[in-house]
């Protein structure tokens, strides 16, 4: 086989990528990925908001705010998730020729 | 300083955040669902042997697999705000709990007295354990602290509690409030003006009874000048109301007197305190 026929090959390839991932409706999975990431640093924000206008004193306010913190924490994890997520199906799309 | 925006009470305070976070709980169970429906759309919609056509191509596996790995983070962080949640709504039930002991202990001493302490035809205690709050405090605030007196605690300076947290019985603070209340007298402000129960529901409600308390979060504490001891009063207005020789904030019977004094003045009578007012009525405690 040659150069020329391994570059059909692949194009042939991407093309029935391209193909299956919009049969599937999952041609907007890049747009969603970040709509998810926006969402999810927004929930961040409001949770922090919450927990610092909460005032109350005490062993139980305490132990809430050091939990708020780790919660916090996890969701900075979940909105790196989607970003890295969402730049690598952006590159899978994209060499498939879905943008 | 009169109940303001910024004071809220601690039950509702703490509903509303139970509130916000069962949605952020709701929320990031709708997204973890999401990623691990695309991500299982994206598995099932691309034959294997695309998969395998592709190696070197496209990491096809590598980028779903992090869909899915996204979707495990929304799982757990929505599976740790409903935890919290559950214990949010358990120390709301323990502070319902506390609340409605405090408010029933103020009507049965209210009853026992029969009002004869107050001139409002009402006197007012309490007890228990509820956890203090307290966030504007007393008296306008009159800008920068200034301190003033011999007292190492006094308003400006350094603010920090001389000691930890310790919670007083009943009787003790009862103890503190007759001794601030005989200065007091002494001072001139007459006896019938000084409603024991009615400080003793504020000092429940703004220390639970801890002279060490102190405020390091709302906005007099930004400002520099926290709310400080027994009933919470903040340096300024401490230094204003204080009689000489009770120059301490965090002393409990120099922080009743100057507490007490600023209510007077402020509210006209201690049963006129919004709190006091409130619990009175029926209501919630409010700061004041």
């Amino acid at each position: 086989m040659g150069f020329l026929d391994d570059i059909e090959d692949v194009t042939g390839l991407l093309n029935s990528l391209n193909g299956f991932l919009r049969d599937a409706g999952l041609g907007n999975v890049v747009e969603e990925l970040e709509h998810l990431a926006d969402q999810a640093s927004r929930l961040k924000q409001e949770l922090a908001a919450a927990a610092s206008s909460t005032h109350w004193s005490g062993a139980a306010a305490d132990g809430f705010r050091a939990r708020a913190q780790q919660r916090e924490d996890e969701v900075a994890q979940l909105v790196a998730a989607l970003h890295s997520a969402h730049s690598a199906v952006g590159a899978a799309y994209a060499v498939a020729g879905i943008f | 300083m009169a109940a303001s925006s910024q004071y809220q009470v601690d039950i509702a305070s703490v509903k509303a955040l139970i509130q916000a976070w069962q949605k952020g709980s709701g929320e990031f169970t709708a997204i973890s669902a999401r990623l691990s429906n695309i991500h299982e759309q994206l598995m099932s919609c691309v034959p294997s042997a695309l998969f395998e056509g592709l190696l070197g191509e496209v990491p096809l596996a590598e980028s779903f697999a992090k869909v899915a790995a996204a979707a495990s983070v929304a799982k757990q962080v929505a599976q740790g705000l409903e935890h919290d949640t559950l214990s949010l709504d358990a120390n709301l039930a323990a502070y319902v709990e506390t609340e409605a002991s405090i408010e029933a202990k103020f009507r049965s001493i209210k009853k026992h007295q029969g009002g004869a302490t107050s001139p409002h035809g009402t006197t007012h205690t309490s007890g228990g354990g509820h956890s203090g709050s307290g966030s504007s405090r007393h008296g306008s605030h009159h800008g920068s602290s200034s301190g003033s007196g011999g007292g190492s605690s006094s308003g400006g300076g350094d603010t920090k509690p001389p000691g930890p947290a310790q919670y007083a019985n009943q009787a003790q603070v009862e103890s503190w409030i007759d001794q601030a209340f005989q200065a007091l007298e002494a001072s001139g402000v007459p006896a019938g003006e000084l409603d024991k129960a009615g400080v003793l529901l504020i000092i429940e409600h703004e220390s639970s009874g801890n002279p060490n308390a102190i405020n390091n979060w709302d906005s007099n504490a930004k400002a520099g000048d926290p709310s400080r001891g027994l009933m919470q009063v903040i340096g300024t207005t401490f230094d204003e109301y204080k009689l000489p020789g009770h120059n301490d904030i965090y002393n409990p019977v120099d922080n009743i007197i100057a507490g007490v004094r600023y209510a007077l003045s402020r509210y006209g009578s201690i049963q006129n305190v919004p709190g006091v007012k409130s619990v009175d009525h029926g209501g919630s405690y409010v700061g004041y």
